[in-house]
């Protein structure tokens, strides 16, 4: 009984997605002794992640691992991930999303045609800009910060402050070579590989935002596994998660240690800083949060206070 | 296997006689059926989801702009100039014809546009002057397929979305190879036209060119916009085409004072059902393009090619000679959209610059439009020439003959594209 | 009779919606330029509304293109057919092009009623706008295509006529046309500047 199926990865084999893309699917062979049959698709050569979660739902394709938030727009709860100034560090990120919250927001999935296997980590999001460094909740006020396509994103850059832009990726570059804004927000691989470090002087470690990866199962194709070969993706999604994890850090170390070497300014924000911060943001977390979300919040909240004291 | 299958569909279904959109529909089908998967969400959804890019916007953007444009008379304006300038050359309406050509190249993607308005206005007066008129249709037909290797381009808008290539580095590394296309036609009419007597015009006096010149920089502007926007970074290729849409209906509206509401609608549905032809098209191509990355379309022929994998030189050669091939019986936009998502794996691959690649693969299928036996240009200079398509093809070899040694040049000397390329980046 | 009316009305409409659509996307991109340009800000909506028309703008300008005979074809070998072979060459191909619409009418419907609930990011409406294009175009090409193969079997046709798409001296026709209405309206303002 030979099972085959296509995994779409958005991003090149090198990043820290395709690594853990790599890993699971050699886990994944090794263990079922070569019967289950993963084939990757990297640069996103199947199409986006919207259209590809599509995919899945409707069958023709069988994996894919969008960041949570192209899930919002289908399922509002995984918008708390989204939350700006959510979370201080990858632990707390780690509690809520492999705990009971995780849980949660994974049993969500089903009724839309997809299985969640498990959350990787694209990392945390620091703004770079051309004019000056963000060490305070004032350096905000004069900048034009671009805000990608979602709501949440747009109000969480005016109430710190500053003024957004909506830009798709690829008008990125050149509106900040130009100057037509001053800044952006992406994790520092992702800067490093848009190249916007040539065209931005100052990054500041503002970890505004923390970005999960989610990996996903077709349900039409998850129903038609046996109940081994279920438990043996998920197990082999959550030790490659181990493995993602690493590799995403080591990038992301690896890619701030570059910019620094090719002049970026690079700054720390200090933790009262980053308070103030989330305490200028929490009228977003009350807009946003309704209904059944105000629920998840509070959970999310409880488990990050564990960690925190 | 999977490569044979595509192919024998692709050209069964069209020898059928239907729309080639459908006939690459039914080949990705055939793919599909062919892998044992077959599911009719893949077609829908990869259909809309090619149409679904902000990029390809350009394409209705860049076809209206020149929509307004011609509506204004921008064309005679064009030849206007040019015959201010060079007609009183000896063969001067020839060079008139190619500077005309060149400069309607920088204001319109569409080869098959730019011949028609030439011709219709050149030939014509080539013919009342005294030109061998089948020499002037050839050379006005070499001319037009200037078009698409000059920004603005929508063979490069294509081949930029298909391959995953930045458009606006696409689009300036298309200038240099353009002006070269010219300045071969420039030799190869100085050449056929040497021992040719007629009389050629008076000369213009300074006063009576800047007077020309006047009434024409509304539209030299607009080159000065496209390229200009794009090399600061002030636009997108997309936002580019906008404006450029834009600046169009306002010289005809308030410059030329030609566009009144009731053609800006008529402008406006030609650019909506000429794009809805070429996008529907590239729309079919994706749901192909997914088949033949599901069917490892690509390795399969990298495998054949496996023997010069290793000298770039070789394998590009290989890969524009059956561009050329197919040239010679296909249209320029289907072959851009069959043939770059099998080539571009291969390519990176071999670590050719896709850029390079890009403007050298534009150029090849482009001569294809004045190839025979099907030759779209051809057929239109044929027909508004008045001439039989056996005449159209004497007069425009020695100008083929021109362009292809370009071709090769660019082949043997890559640093022709990519070193100007560099310096727009 | 009432048919032919009633297509027209249909055609009609249809160039009125992509004209109307494709103008509102100019302004949508328009506006975000000026809007970042000029005023240091930017129209959220106008990205994704603009490509939600564009994609409709191309579907159902296909369906017009199709009853319009304008889609890009090969007719090298169904020009020298005779007029029996011709026939059968129509009902061939369009039976395999119809087979294509009913593909996108199933899929696109399976994947307007999974996306009924998946929202755009900023717009805020259902995903199922953009796939219910696909859905459209099924069934119109579909009606457009069996139009015309009803049309060229059994109408009084010259055979030269008897193919589903446009031969190249149509297109050219075409273009030829929209010069001269150019070219008039040019010899036509130079008689009025010059009378000035
Ligand atoms: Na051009
Ligand atoms: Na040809």
């Amino acid at each position: 009984q030979e099972i085959t199926a296509k995994f779409s990865v958005t991003l090149p084999e090198a990043s820290h997605q395709g690594q853990g893309v790599a890993k699971f699917v050699q886990l994944v062979k090794e263990r079922s002794q070569g019967r289950i049959e993963i084939k990757p698709y990297y640069n996103a050569a199947l199409g986006n992640d919207v259209q590809v979660t599509s995919a899945l739902q409707g069958g023709s394709i069988q994996f894919v691992v969008p960041q949570t938030t192209t899930l919002t727009g289908m399922i509002k709860e995984f918008e708390v991930l989204d939350y700006p100034f959510l979370f201080d560090s990858e632990q707390e990120a780690e509690a809520v999303l492999d705990g009971a919250v995780g849980q949660r927001l994974l049993d969500t999935l089903p009724e839309k045609g997809l299985v969640g296997l498990a959350f990787w980590e694209n990392g945390f999001f620091n703004f770079t800009n051309s004019r000056h460094p963000i060490a305070k909740l004032e350096d905000f006020n004069d900048l034009k910060l671009r805000a990608v396509q979602a709501k949440i994103s747009q109000e969480s850059i005016k109430t710190l402050g500053a003024t957004p832009v909506p830009l798709a990726v690829p008008e990125l570059f050149t509106a900040l070579e130009t100057r037509t804004v001053d800044g952006q927000g992406t994790p520092a691989t992702v800067t490093t590989a848009l190249r916007l470090d040539e065209v931005q002087k100052y990054l500041s470690k503002t970890r505004h935002t923390y970005g999960a990866f989610i990996p996903l199962v077709s349900k039409k194709f998850w129903d038609k596994l046996s109940e081994d070969d279920r438990k043996l993706l998920l197990q082999a999604a959550i030790d490659a998660r181990t493995y993602q994890r690493g590799v995403a850090r080591d990038q992301d170390r690896d890619a701030l240690a570059r910019m620094a070497a090719k002049g970026v300014a690079i700054n720390e924000v200090s933790p009262a800083e980053r308070t103030r911060m989330r305490e200028a943001s929490k009228p977003i977390w009350d807009a946003f949060a309704q209904g059944s979300m105000v629920e998840v919040l509070q959970a999310t909240q409880a488990e990050i206070a564990k960690v925190r004291k | 296997m999977t490569a044979a299958v595509f192919l024998s569909g692709l050209l069964g279904a069209m020898l059928l006689g239907m729309p080639i959109a459908f006939a690459v529909l039914i080949s990705a089908v055939l793919l599909m059926l062919f892998l044992g998967e077959f599911d009719p969400q893949v077609v829908a959804q990869n259909a809309i989801g090619g149409a679904d890019n902000f990029v390809l916007m350009a394409v209705p953007f860049f076809i209206l702009a020149g929509e307004f444009m011609n509506a204004g008379g921008l064309s005679r304006r064009i030849v206007d100039m040019a015959m201010a300038f060079v007609g009183h050359l000896r063969g001067g309406l020839g060079y008139v014809a190619i500077l005309a050509a060149l400069v309607l190249a920088s204001l319109s993607g569409s080869a098959v546009a730019d011949t028609a308005a030439l011709g219709a206005l050149l030939v014509p007066m080539m013919r009342e002057a005294g030109y061998n008129t089948e020499r002037a249709c050839g050379l006005i037909a070499a001319g037009g397929i200037i078009a698409p290797v000059i920004p603005p381009s929508i063979g490069f808008l294509l081949f930029g979305v298909v391959a995953n290539v930045s458009i606006t580095q696409l689009f300036m590394a298309g200038i240099v190879p353009g002006a070269m296309m010219a300045i071969s036609l420039v030799a190869a009419w100085w050449w056929v036209s040497r021992r040719d007597s007629f009389n050629p015009a008076p000369r213009m006096p300074w006063i009576g060119r800047i007077g020309v010149l006047g009434r024409g920089v509304w539209a030299l502007m607009m080159p000065v916009i496209i390229i200009g926007g794009l090399k600061m970074g002030v636009f997108t290729p997309t936002e580019a085409a906008v404006v450029a849409a834009f600046y169009a209906l306002f010289v005809g509206v308030f410059v030329y004072r030609e566009l009144n509401l009731k053609s800006i609608y008529h402008c406006l549905l030609i650019a909506a059902r000429t794009s809805a032809v070429v996008l529907i098209l590239v729309a079919m191509a994706m749901v192909a393009s997914y088949m033949i990355t599901i069917a490892d379309v690509p390795g399969q022929i990298g495998a054949w090619l496996e023997p010069i994998a290793d000298r770039p030189g070789m394998l590009v050669s290989a890969m524009l000679l059956i561009a050329f091939g197919l040239g010679m019986v296909l249209d320029f936009i289907p072959i851009v959209l069959v043939l770059t998502p099998v080539f571009m794996p291969i390519i990176r691959a071999a670590g050719v610059d896709p850029v390079y690649f890009g403007v050298v693969f534009i150029m090849t299928v482009a001569i294809g439009m004045i190839t025979p036996p099907v030759g779209v240009v051809l057929n239109v200079i044929a027909s508004i020439g008045k001439v039989s398509m056996e005449r159209a093809v004497r007069g425009v070899l020695p100008f083929l003959a021109a362009e292809a040694l370009i071709v090769i040049l660019l082949l043997l000397f890559p640093a022709f594209v990519t070193v100007p390329a560099g310096w727009w980046r | 009779m009432f048919f032919d009316r009633m297509t027209r009305v249909v055609t009609r409409m249809l160039e009125v919606v992509i004209v109307v659509s494709l103008a509102l996307m100019a302004i949508l991109v328009f506006g975000n330029v000026v809007l970042r340009y000029g005023f240091d800000s930017g129209l959220a909506v106008s990205d994704e509304l603009a490509r939600l028309l564009f994609v409709w703008v191309i579907f159902l300008g296909a369906i017009l293109a199709s009853r319009e005979h304008a889609h890009i074809g090969l007719d090298a070998l169904v020009r020298r057919l005779s007029p029996f072979w011709k026939k059968v060459f129509i009902c061939l191909s369009g039976t395999l092009m119809l087979g294509c619409c009913a593909l996108f009418v199933i899929g696109g419907w399976s994947q307007t009623v999974i996306n009924l609930d998946n929202t755009y990011p900023v717009l805020g409406i259902s995903y199922a706008w953009l796939y219910a294009a696909a859905v459209v175009f099924g069934i119109g090409m579909a009606i457009s295509i069996a139009y015309n193969v009803f049309d060229a079997v059994t109408r009084p046709h010259t055979p030269a006529e008897l193919v589903l798409i446009r031969d190249m001296e149509d297109r050219i026709g075409e273009e030829m046309v929209l010069l001269a209405d150019a070219a008039e309206a040019f010899e036509h303002n130079k008689r009025k500047e010059n009378s000035k």
